[in-house]
Formats: structure tokens, sequence, C-alpha cells
């Protein structure tokens, strides 16, 4: 049974004062179904991905609000794993399809982040970590943590840092939907803000609303396939992990996907990774495979990871400059890489997606 | 400013007696974040103000206030690390 | 007055804050003259945004558990502590300390508050427990994050730290000879609840208040166990200054060389609560074996505890391994102004 993406669409990620959540929601699904040419009627269930609507918005039951957007209101759930809640959200709808209980099924991840202050958006976030025994810590702060691992076993310097944002803005301007359409440079970045020793201000994705959706079916279409998926997790706090200079969890997912398919890891072309913090895109080409362990930095900084170098890394610009909504990223990074195999632009790509300090990765291998 | 709930702020307290005055070593610091190791296993810690931890620093558990209070609120105390005083 | 040689101190701790503020700063900041130089003081401790009544009780209980070998905790059976600056109204800072330190459920506790001789007190109450068989050990603090109004002249003084003695009928180190208290209604200091500061009345808090209740205090213990100024080694008065406690000293007959470790208060300021209990750590910290020590408290409001110490025959080898004395507590991390006031609003 092949597992095919109908359509997909993005909203606009950004600061998005003239839409409420479900003003995003409702535009990602009329906008997909519509790309789709398919009745809506034709939805079979809906697997909404969120993850901070109860906090922020004192709004719970999503999939029935989705759901109450179509007609005939389809079974509809809402599927939450912090940060990879769009990748989870897939993952669930897959595994309907594979059971067989359904053809056509919507994937739908949306986030609305900056109607609260942005110390109420770094508190909401910072609960995808271990409340009790990482308590006091902010996001920020547990990645800069496995930046300094990182810095001091491989010698990662601030200018490798650096040039992840600086890469991830010049690859943004060529996407309309990006939230940020500014160029860096490496100076630009490492004069930035401190925000948690060695992590600056231009090292960290911005708090951002956006939606995104993708149409999965079962049914022959001549249209962009989920070949495989890996789904890992790992514990919930840094202090439990066995390395603090990888993420084990990202080692599983791709070995786990790689190891369902004929596609080997050389033919990927482009991948969306889930660079939240600039290490964790460094940290993400080492434990896919792309590059050796502690060679990330060096690759990014001579170039390795964009046009005309090894594998475009991020070619949206990544969640650094194209932006993070939450519950959207994981289910835009699928509709990304689904639409430049649809534009032919592509024939091999993939998507990372991870929750909290990497307690839950999910990896997707797409093709034509 | 945070106001911790009674009961969780109840559960945490059976703890402290287990960290408090324990050394350790601090293994990553993000200044206002550190990762110690104490006793072979691995903690998380909000630093004692003041201090301003590096790698390697050899450190002590403390009791300190966690967080701002609201006047009326009830004040979070916890388990925080200080930089061990070098002995003559 | 309880007399009796049988029960004193078995171990004692002290915490200052690393935050010192210089008098000439707090001057600047107020375009004023410096009062810290005729109240004696040149800098004072200042408790971290973090610190409170109850970390610094933590830390000085902490140490003077520490001190001891193979000491059981359940066995403290009474914990009082006396402070200006409780971190609760209701809700006693013992029952945090407690937790932190995993002490027994069999706990007899109360906060007091007594001006600057709270917790003196606190070691009065905690003395008598032992006394009466009601507690095998008794650990008592006194500590404070004293409050002053911004520009007041308590602005010079009013600082932060603690100590705490473990008190008990064993291993004692430095044992209780006589202890008695005097309290009269005499308005020299207060505060209003929901009053972020304290009021005083100026120069009557001399003569009518300090003076005479540390002489009443004095006399009277020296009176009933029959001593002299000059049989003691060390003596100490509570200082709400470095004027006073070297007036009243002189004027009972004392010397310089026995207050000689009994002016921290040049460094540290006027610790409230913590004051006497600190400047006895101090004492002990330098005493011998068989020292004879008094110690008068005062407490505005007002009131006077008088005890009357003598280190035990092996008290320098109790002591001796203990680490991380008083004096060298005192850190040189002095702030400016404009961060003290961000430290010292809103407390409590």
């Amino acid at each position: 049974m092949k597992i095919k993406i109908l359509a997909e669409y993005i909203t606009k990620f950004g600061e998005l004062w003239d839409k409420s959540l479900s003003d995003l929601l409702k535009e990602a699904a009329t906008e997909v179904i519509s790309k789709a040419d398919i009745k809506p009627s034709e939805i079979e269930a809906v697997f909404v991905a969120n993850m901070g609507s109860g906090i922020l918005e004192n709004q719970l039951h999503l999939g029935a609000l989705v759901s109450s957007f179509f007609p005939h209101h389809p079974p509809a759930v809402r599927v939450e794993g912090a940060c990879a809640s769009g990748g989870l959200a897939s993952v669930m709808a897959q595994q309907s399809l594979l059971s067989g209980r359904y053809k056509t099924v919507l994937v739908i991840g949306a986030e609305k982040m900056t109607d609260v202050s942005t110390s109420a958006a770094t508190k909401f976030l910072s609960s995808a970590a271990d409340y009790t025994r990482e308590y006091g810590s902010t996001f920020p702060s547990l990645y800069a943590l496995l930046t300094q691992a990182h810095m001091q076993k491989y010698g990662t310097t601030r200018d490798m840092l650096s040039a992840v944002s600086v890469k991830n803005h010049r690859h943004a301007m060529k996407n309309i939907k990006a939230q940020f359409h500014r160029e860096l440079t490496i100076n630009d970045v490492n004069n930035s803000e401190v925000i948690a020793n060695p992590i600056r201000l231009l090292d960290c994705s911005p708090i951002s609303d956006g939606a995104a959706a993708i149409i999965l079916t079962t049914k022959q279409t001549n249209s962009p396939e989920i070949v495989s998926y890996g789904h890992a997790s790992d514990s919930l706090t840094l202090a439990d992990r066995k390395s603090l200079s990888s993420l084990q969890a990202t080692k599983d997912a791709i070995s786990q996907c790689m190891s369902n398919t004929k596609i080997k890891l050389n033919d990927i072309q482009m991948a969306e990774v889930h660079d939240c913090f600039s290490v964790n895109e460094i940290l993400a080409i080492e434990d896919l495979g792309f590059f050796k362990k502690g060679h990330g930095g060096e690759a990014t900084l001579s170039e390795q990871t964009t046009y005309g170098g090894k594998i475009v890394i991020n070619p949206s610009g990544g969640l650094k400059a194209c932006g993070h909504p939450v519950g959207a990223t994981g289910v835009k990074q699928l509709a990304f890489i689904s639409n430049l195999i649809r534009q032919d632009e592509i024939n091999v790509g993939l998507t990372h997606n991870v929750g909290g300090s990497g307690a839950t990765v999910i990896v997707h291998l797409l093709s034509k | 400013m945070n106001t911790i709930n009674p009961a969780s702020y109840w559960r945490k307290n059976h703890d402290w007696k287990n960290l408090l005055g324990k050394k350790g070593k601090v293994i990553l610091s993000a200044e206002s974040f550190v990762m110690v190791e104490i006793d072979s296993k691995n903690y998380e810690f909000t630093p004692a103000s003041v201090n301003i931890l590096k790698t390697g620093d050899p450190v002590i558990c403390v009791l300190r206030r966690l967080t701002q209070t609201t006047p009326n609120g009830l004040i979070e105390y916890g388990i925080s690390v200080k930089a061990i005083q070098p002995q003559p | 007055m309880l007399k009796n040689k049988n029960i004193g101190i078995v171990s004692y701790g002290a915490y200052l804050p690393r935050l010192l503020i210089k008098t000439g700063e707090i001057a600047n900041a107020n375009n004023s003259v410096n009062f810290g130089v005729p109240l004696g003081i040149e800098s004072k401790t200042v408790p971290d945004s973090d610190e409170d009544v109850a970390t610094i009780s933590v830390e000085a209980a902490s140490q003077a558990i520490d001190r001891l070998n193979k000491f059981d905790k359940n066995q403290i059976q009474a914990l009082f502590i006396g402070s200006e600056s409780h971190p609760y109204a209701v809700k006693p800072t013992g029952t945090i300390v407690s937790a932190a330190l995993g002490l027994g459920n069999e706990l007899a506790m109360a906060d007091l508050q007594f001006a600057c001789k709270a917790g003196t007190q606190a070691l009065q109450i905690c003395l008598s427990y032992i006394k009466s068989g009601m507690a095998k050990y008794g650990l008592a603090i006194g500590a404070d994050t004293a409050q002053s109004r911004p520009g007041d002249a308590l602005e010079y003084s009013a600082s932060a730290g603690g100590a705490a003695y473990i008190v008990g009928a064993k291993n004692v180190m430095v044992s209780l000879l006589g202890t008695l208290s005097v309290a009269t209604d005499t308005p020299d200091f207060w505060r209003r609840p929901g009053q972020p500061y304290p009021e005083h009345a100026g120069r009557f808090s001399g003569d009518p208040a300090y003076f005479h209740h540390t002489k009443l205090a004095t006399a009277m213990i020296l009176d009933r166990l029959n001593l002299s100024p000059k049989e003691f080694n060390y003596c100490l008065f509570h200082t709400p200054n470095g004027k006073f406690p070297k007036a009243i000293a002189s004027n009972l007959g004392f010397s310089e060389e026995q207050m000689k470790y009994s002016l921290l208060v040049n460094k540290i300021g006027n610790l409230y609560a913590g004051s006497t209990m600190v400047g006895l750590v101090n004492i002990l910290d330098h005493a011998k074996n068989n020292d004879k020590i008094l110690m008068i408290s005062y407490g505005s409001g007002a009131g006077s505890d008088a005890f009357v110490w003598q280190c035990a025959s092996d008290f320098e080898e109790k002591r001796r391994k203990f680490q991380n004395p008083v004096e060298e507590q005192i850190c040189q991390n002095y702030i400016s102004y404009s961060k003290y006031k961000k430290l010292t609003t809103n407390e409590n």
C-alpha cells in the first residue's frame, strides 16, 4: 500500500495579528482541499497537530474544531508531541491509512503564539521539558547545554553555529511564505544578544503563527509518496541522556526509516531539519548520517549544506527563517518537500521533526 | 510572577533533604542553567545568584528561592547549586 | 534564670551573604553625609535575590550539622527561629528549614519576633527544652534580611545574615553557666503589619532603650552568678552599630581586648536577630579551652537576653575540624547602590 500526498498547503508564517488559530486552521484546510481538487466529504478523518492551544488560548478539543469546518463532520483527533506534533500527527494518520480503516485523511498543524507576551510564550515552550527535573530551564538554556557539549567535544566554533542561520535566512529569501526575508552575515549572528551562553538571539527560531496541511491518500494518484518514516523517543530530561553531543532519537529514527526502503541516504537531495536552535541543525545533519559526527559545523561553514553543496538543508529557510509555529512545523516540512517533488525540483527528500530537547524525533522519507 | 500550587510545592519539598549539602561538579554551563554530576548521576539546576559557574567547577547543593513570587503567593523554595569556596 | 553547667552548645554555624555594599556608596547615592562613619560601619551585607531568612537559616544550620560527626538529625526535637523578616507572617520559617534539613517529625517549633533579640530568645528557649528533658537536642537560629527606608539612617546599618546553634546535654563544647532575660514596654522601634519598613525613635533608642536594658541584664546575671567583668575572656553586646557596644562595654568595666572579636558590625552591619548570634560565632571561632564569655543581646521594644558561657576543657579539640569560620565568609563583592536598590525593594 503506498501513501501519497494528494495536496499540500502552507499559510504565511509570521506575526499574523489578523488571524486567529481558527482562521489559520480554516485557511489551511480550505486551501489544501481546493488544491487537491476533491470534495470535502472525501476527507474521512482529520489529524490536528498543535502543542499550545490549551495554554495559550484556553482552547482544547481542536479535533472537533477542525471537523466542524466540514459539512460531514469527519472523525478527528488532536495530536501533541511538543514541537514534533506535526510529524507525530502524520505518523498517526499514516497508521490509520495502513490499517485500511481510511483511504484519504487530512493532516493539519497550526499554532497561534503571538497573542501572548514573549515571556508567556517562552514559558509555554518550556513545558516541553521535564517540569520537575528541569525546573527553571527555558528551551534556550537546554539547547545552550547541548551547544556547549558539542563545542567541547568537537571544537565546533561560534562561526559554524552562525553559518546555520546565515544559510537559512538566504534560503528563505526565495520562500514567499517565510516569516523573515532578510539576509544575515556571520557577524550579525555572532554579535546578537546573548540569550543563554553561548546561544545568541539569531541562533534561535522565532515565535510564530502559521498553519500547514497535507492530504494523505492510499488511492492511486501521481503524487509524491511518503516512502517510509521513523519514530523514536529518548529521555525527556537531558540529564538522563547517554550522550549530550548527539540526539540518539534522531539516529534511531533515521535507522528505522531507511531500513524499510531501497532508497539510500545519498539519494536524498534536500532535507527539512529541525533547526529550533543553530546547534540542532548541526546535530541533525550528523545524526541523520549526512556528515560525519563532529563535522556538521565545518560542513555548514564550507557551504556543503546549500545549493551547490552535498545536500540542501532547509530549503524553506528552516525553523529559523521560515518560522516555527510549533504544531505546524512538522506538517510544513512535509508540505514543503512534497511541493518540491511535485514541481520536479527534486526526486527524494527527507523531513526531520524534533520534540523537546530531543525526546521525540520523527523522520519522513519522500520520493516521486 | 509565578504562584506554585500547594500540592505541587509539598510533593517537591520531600526531595530537598536528599540533595541539600551534596557536592558535585559542573559538567555543562549555560550560565543561567547548569548540568551537574552528583554521585555519578546528572542533574539540572538554575545556579544560585551571584555565581557564574564554569564547566569543572565544584559545587554544593543549597536551598534558595527559585522564582519571584506575588505578595500573597506561596514562596517556591528549591535546590540550587553554588560554587564551593576554596578551602585553605 | 536558668543555671546549669551540664547543657550547652554542641555545634554552631553561621552564614553571611556574599554581596556587600559600602556605606560610602549609600551616602553618594543619597547625596548625603556618610552616616556610616559616626556609626562605625564601613560596609554591610546584602542578601541576593534568591536569599531570605529561610535560605540563610538552612545555610547556617547545615554548617552546624555538618560540623558534627555522625549526628542523628532526628534527635533535634526543638527548632526555634528568631527574625524580624520571616518570609511569612503565618507559616513558620522553621517548617521550610526542617524540610530542607530532613529533620524528624517530632519537633517543637515556632517563629519568634523580638527585634534584634529574637535569635537569642530562640536560643534560650531551646536550652530550656533541653533542661526540661523535652528535647534531646535543640536547633536555635537567629537570622534576618533587615529592611530600612531609603535615605534613613538605618539604611547604613540594616544588613543580612544568621547563625545556628545545636544545643544539648551531651558532647557539649560550650557550657551554659546561666541565662536570664529582661523585658519592658519601651517603644524605641516598631513595625506595624503590612508596612515594609520599621519606624524608630531616633535618639530615644539610646539611653532609655539599648543602654538601660543591656546594663540591667548584665548587672542581673553578674550578680546571680557572682561574677565580675574581669573574670571573662570575652564579652559581646548587641551591635546595632560600631559605637553603642564600645560605649556600654567601657561603661560596665570591660576592656577593648575582651571586645576584640565582637565588632564584625564594622564590616557586615547590623544583622538584627542574627547580630548577637553571629557575634558569638566569631568569638567561638577564636576562643580557647575554658574561656568564659558574656553575651548580652538587645531587642527593641524592648528587652535583653543575657548568657554566660564557658568553653569546655576540650573545646579546641572539638572545634579543630571546623571549616569556613564566619570572618572568612566576609567577601569583597561590593555592589552599586542601583543593584542594592533592585535587590532590597519588594523584600518579604
